[in-house]
């Protein structure tokens, strides 16, 4: 791949250049950057790099996003991309796909991968050696303050660590534990009690849980929570409302925490979501309302 | 004259036995149940038994109409989704357990008791499953009240207690179009939250001991093992979520949203 640095210069000439080259030169170094984001749960790895694409989205340059623990549930990429309708985003096993893309690109770009808590440090590394050819890739931490004096395993992978002013503490011993969710619309009283059980430890000790829920008006909302920062988050998300059957869009729920007891987690969110017959009265009640 | 004043046990045995003794040790004369015996907890059989024992008042809640009557055809016992699907589960379990003769008892229970000047509810004189809210419109507690024809009207249902004045005055009527003013005095409505499933905030028992000479009502708020309770909950295969919630004493959605909202079904 052609650096951008050079590809952009040919043609030029006389004093003029060299100013180009040394803006070219020293921007070049940095206008590729993959940025791999590790760090706690619930520590707003996510909320960091949302901070960053927003920094970098009036620029122009083309940007993606990759959570290689995703799984089916790929919460935070929907989120994203929703909010930057440019934003490139690839599944876990769409890694031949994203290197490609980086391949294809000929000017600046910017990439954020997300390791989940629940991540191996080292799960993105083959990734990063086919992306180093052709970028430069670094690895940030996000850590507490807190923490700053202990050894984490953050502290010898990071190239850099981002100190936050917040409280969560907790990294070993916790369980993932997530669905999706699509298809299913939720009764938004049964939701509400649902998620205060959640909170509260009803189902486990939850430090982190968020997801996106249907509702029978055809909105879908994001719920998000962390234990060290109550109360929870209720986001609408902007997106089409859906009105005529079951929503044919990601939904879906992630928690992370310890003693997650699964089968009454599954039973309450059963109970929580409407049938066929309850769905379709409620979409007779919320017609689509006229252009 | 002392007059205790239980409601909505719920089949919480352990609960009801330590309540007694509590009231045991006050002085009292004479003990009024607002009902809701069954429902949600382990011992419906027991509770029952027990109550019918003591020999005393006894009004019909909304899970003693309920488990008798069949499931309330109006939504406004259950007031989400998730509430309902649980609530059914209980009350089948709740009826499997219940001796034919529990049931006739709970089913023969009046709607209200009335002691001179005092009224005894489960949810208002309206229907055991309508809600008076601490915070429910002045004008339509006071109409609640002058319903029951009595000064001081005892309720629950709503498990968490409350003692609300409401300030007298006149109310104007229509009659066949014609303005009627009548006065309306001063009332007192008295909650007197849950012994077997508060939702007051902590998990502990509460009654009101009330004192007929002073007016004084005095809350009592009782400790007792709730753990012996929520391990015979999932013991007995109900919803380990009643465990937890009798744990927390926390105040969940599990009821009417519109606290003016009537049952259909009333009281007949
Ligand atoms: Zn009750
Ligand atoms: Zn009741």
């Amino acid at each position: 791949m052609v650096p951008p640095a050079r590809s952009l210069l040919t043609g030029r000439g006389g004093c003029g250049n060299l100013i180009i080259i040394l803006i070219f030169f020293c921007v070049g170094l940095d206008v590729m950057t993959v940025t791999v984001v590790g760090g706690l749960s619930g520590v707003g790895k996510t909320h960091w790099v949302r901070q960053q694409i927003q920094q970098h989205q009036g620029q122009g340059d083309p940007m993606f996003y990759f959570a290689p623990g995703e799984g089916q549930l790929p919460l935070d990429r929907t989120l994203l991309q929703l909010e930057f309708s440019d934003l490139a985003g690839f599944t876990p096993d769409q890694e031949a796909d994203l290197i490609r893309w980086v391949d294809a690109q000929r000017g600046p770009f910017w990439g954020w991968i997300e390791l989940g808590v629940h991540m191996d440090l080292d799960s993105g590394a083959f990734l990063l050696t086919a992306l180093r050819e052709c970028a430069d890739c670094r690895h940030v931490a996000l850590l507490p303050e807190s923490l700053g004096n202990l050894s984490t395993p953050w502290h010898l992978w990071a190239d850099e660590v981002v100190w936050l002013p917040t409280a969560v503490t907790q990294w070993e011993g916790l369980r993932l534990w997530r669905s999706p969710l699509s298809g299913q619309v939720f009764e938004p009283r049964s939701l509400e009690t649902f998620w205060q059980e959640l909170t509260l430890g009803a189902y486990g000790s939850v430090i982190r849980g968020k997801g996106l829920f249907e509702l029978p008006d055809g909105h879908c909302f994001y719920l998000d929570f962390c234990a060290s920062s109550p109360p929870s988050l209720y986001l609408p998300v902007r997106q089409g409302r859906w009105h005529h059957g079951r929503p044919q869009r990601f939904s879906g729920i992630e928690l992370v925490g310890t003693d997650l007891q699964r089968p009454e987690l599954i039973q309450a969110i059963t109970d929580c979501c409407l049938t066929d017959e309850q769905l379709a009265y409620h979409q007779q009640r919320f017609p689509v309302p006229n252009p | 004259m002392n007059i205790a004043v239980i409601s909505c046990i719920h089949g919480n045995y352990e609960a009801l036995i330590t309540v007694l003794q509590d009231i045991d040790a006050h002085q009292v004369d004479q003990i009024v149940c607002l009902g809701d015996l069954v429902g949600y907890g382990p011992y419906p059989h027991g509770v029952v038994e027990l109550i019918q024992s003591l020999e005393i008042p006894v009004v019909q809640g909304c899970w003693d109409e309920d488990v008798t009557h069949g499931l309330n055809a109006c939504e406004c016992s259950y007031p989400s989704l998730l509430a309902e699907r649980r609530g059914r589960l209980a009350h089948e379990w709740t009826v499997q357990q219940l001796h034919p003769e529990s049931l006739d008892y709970l089913a023969g229970l009046p709607k209200i008791y009335r002691q001179k000047n005092l009224g005894f509810v489960h949810g208002s004189p309206y229907s055991q499953h309508e809600y008076l809210l601490p915070d429910l419109d002045g004008l339509l507690a006071l109409e609640r009240a002058i319903a029951a024809d009595v000064e001081v009207l005892f309720c629950g249902h709503t498990h968490v207690p409350y003692d609300r004045t409401l300030s007298g005055g006149t109310l104007t009527v229509r009659v066949n179009g014609v303005p009627q003013t009548i006065p309306a005095p001063a009332k007192r409505i008295i909650n007197v939250g849950s012994v077997g499933e508060p939702r007051h905030g902590r998990p502990h028992a509460t009654y009101v001991i009330y004192d007929t000479d002073s007016g004084v009502a005095t809350l009592r708020e009782v400790p007792y093992d709730y753990r012996r309770t929520c391990a015979a909950i999932i013991e007995q295969g109900l919803p380990t979520i009643f465990a937890w919630r009798l744990a927390q004493g926390l105040e969940f959605a599990e009821r009417a949203e519109d606290a003016s909202h009537l049952c259909s079904r009333g009281v007949g």
